[in-house]
């Protein structure tokens, strides 16, 4: 079966958001932080046991003091992606802020966390607890590297899986 | 094609007109941007789905129907969004809804530029946060670093004072005794350093246990004084309070003896020999102000903006470390108190903390 799925990444300013869908469509990744404006859209296939799935990917620009998410960009998600800085602890509260924020939006529709650069674990910023909170809600929470490209496309993978298993009467 | 279409296309315009059904088509001929996203295709008059083509326009359309469906309604623009070319390049755009002759119309183009000056104070906003939240996670592990080295540095000293008050106490003949005496002085105020970084250290980083502290302020004064007396013996300074506070304040009592020892401290050391320190106790409306008064040289007015911060020292002292007045200041903040300097009438200096009375103990009632 093919199906189209919109999911959306949300986070923190400089979480790795874009470098993530970089990482997972394009196969790239630089050094080179450029903020996002607006939102990015991609698109791209996966196959997913007997379904073909083309997800477009909405990477939202980053929540910060100088600009917010806008809610209506969720709207139509079939789930998405809660990015934080594994070496930046203050991202795991915009995080759960976020998704306090956008739940009442979006519904009860999948998401994971992903908790990213974890190619820098010496600078690791982050305790159990602070991801702890994420394990109850988040169909699954898994560290990744946009540098490495390390569990990337695996947690897009598990992310499409429950979406599809939700949808599965 | 019109020539209006043609003059769209070649601004990099694609236009689309909404028809009574709801769809869209295109009024002009799709412009080379469109080329670069493989929708060169396009045809005008050809109804489309638009979602589909962008779908970015899923969130923006149903804004911009409140602006089609309203005559007075002026322009609507979008956020930008990004798509990526064929060839790699990413396209910034941008959509615009207006109404025309009754219809709706849709505007995207491309904007390169504004969005590039978008881009380039956004991020500069950006980077300097992010250097700025990388700078103080820094201070923090390196304030932990020297808190673990002086707190490790704190315990020998112990011993060290410990072992040569045993020497003193041995009645050493007279060159001896006044090498120990020596050698007291300066671990005592090697310890009393010591002490004012952990409290520096620990009203900076450690969130208060007590929720809602109280302390009796006249019990406080009364410990600070007792605690300081010897050093005002051995200076030739009096103490004298005046004022009475049977109030409970808001503060923690251990911290509360420390900032006042703190402002004794300094007192003690500008005061003439012969002249007093006097700590005076004011009751105001919801608050306590406890002033403490010296007749030493007072403060110039230059050093006055930056007294009460980390590290800037007395003037003129140079046993000053620039750590008791910055913890004194954080710590009254915590409560929710204040901390002032002024020149003292007839000359001097009169350092005062103003504490908030707490709210009558209700504990064991009822």
């Amino acid at each position: 079966m093919r199906r189209k799925l919109k999911v959306c990444l949300i986070g923190a300013t400089g979480v790795g958001k874009t470098s993530l869908v970089g990482r997972l469509v394009h196969s790239v990744f630089s050094d080179r932080y450029r903020t996002t404006i607006g939102v990015k859209i991609e698109t791209m296939t996966l196959t997913r046991g007997d379904d073909e799935v083309q997800l477009v990917i909405w990477d939202l620009s980053g929540e910060d003091e100088f600009q917010s998410v806008q809610p209506a960009y969720l709207a139509g998600a079939a789930g998405y992606v809660v990015v934080i800085d594994g070496t930046r602890r203050e991202t795991a509260d915009t995080a759960a802020a976020l998704l306090d924020r956008m739940r009442p939006i979006v519904g009860h529709v999948p998401y994971i966390v992903a908790v990213n650069k974890s190619d820098l674990v010496a600078s690791w910023d982050l305790d159990h607890a602070a991801i702890e909170r994420f394990e109850a809600g988040a169909a699954k929470v898994v560290n990744t590297s946009a540098r490495s490209g390390a569990f990337v496309a695996e947690a897009f993978e598990a992310l499409v899986d429950a979406i599809l298993s939700e949808a599965t009467p | 094609m019109s020539d209006l279409a043609h003059v769209f296309t070649s601004l990099g315009a694609l236009v689309f007109a909404r028809g009574e059904d709801g769809q869209f088509s295109p009024c002009n001929a799709p412009p080379a941007w469109c080329h670069e996203l493989g929708r060169e295709d396009l045809q005008p008059g050809q109804a489309l789905a638009l979602e589909e083509l962008f779908p970015f326009l899923t969130s923006f359309l149903p804004e911009a129907q409140r602006v089609w469906s309203d005559p007075a309604a002026g322009v609507l623009s979008s956020d930008f969004w990004v798509e990526t070319g064929a060839a790699g390049e990413e396209l910034h755009l941008k959509a615009r809804a207006v109404r025309s002759n009754g219809r709706g119309v849709l505007v995207i183009v491309r904007d390169e530029s504004s969005y590039r000056e978008q881009q380039l104070r956004l991020q500069k906003a950006r980077d300097l946060r992010m250097t700025h939240d990388a700078l103080m996670r820094e201070l923090e592990r390196k304030d932990i670093l020297l808190h673990a080295i002086v707190h490790d540095l704190a315990a020998p000293l112990h011993s060290i004072v410990g072992s040569l008050s045993l020497l003193h106490e041995a009645k050493l003949p007279a060159p001896e005794a006044r090498w120990i005496t020596i050698a007291i002085d300066a671990a005592a105020r090697q310890r009393e350093l010591v002490d004012s970084i952990l409290d520096v250290f620990i009203a900076d980083h450690d969130a208060p246990t007590d929720t809602s502290p109280r302390a009796a302020l006249q019990r406080a004064v009364e410990r600070a004084l007792l605690e300081r007396e010897p050093v005002a013996n051995r200076s030739r300074v009096a103490l004298r309070v005046h004022g009475v506070a049977p109030v409970d304040v808001i503060a923690e009592d251990t911290r509360l003896v420390r900032v006042l020892t703190n402002l004794l401290d300094n007192a003690l050391r500008h005061a003439p020999a012969g002249s007093a320190v006097e700590v005076e106790i004011t009751r105001e409306e919801t608050s306590v102000c406890i002033a403490v008064e010296d007749r030493g040289p007072g403060l110039s007015p230059e050093h006055l903006p930056r007294l009460f911060h980390q590290l800037s020292r007395v003037p003129g002292d140079p046993t000053s470390h620039g750590l008791g007045l910055y913890f004194c200041r954080i710590t009254v903040e915590r409560w929710g108190g204040g901390i002032g300097y002024e020149p003292r009438e007839g000359g001097g200096a009169r350092f005062w903390i103003r504490l908030r009375v707490a709210a009558p103990d209700r504990r064991g009632e009822g």
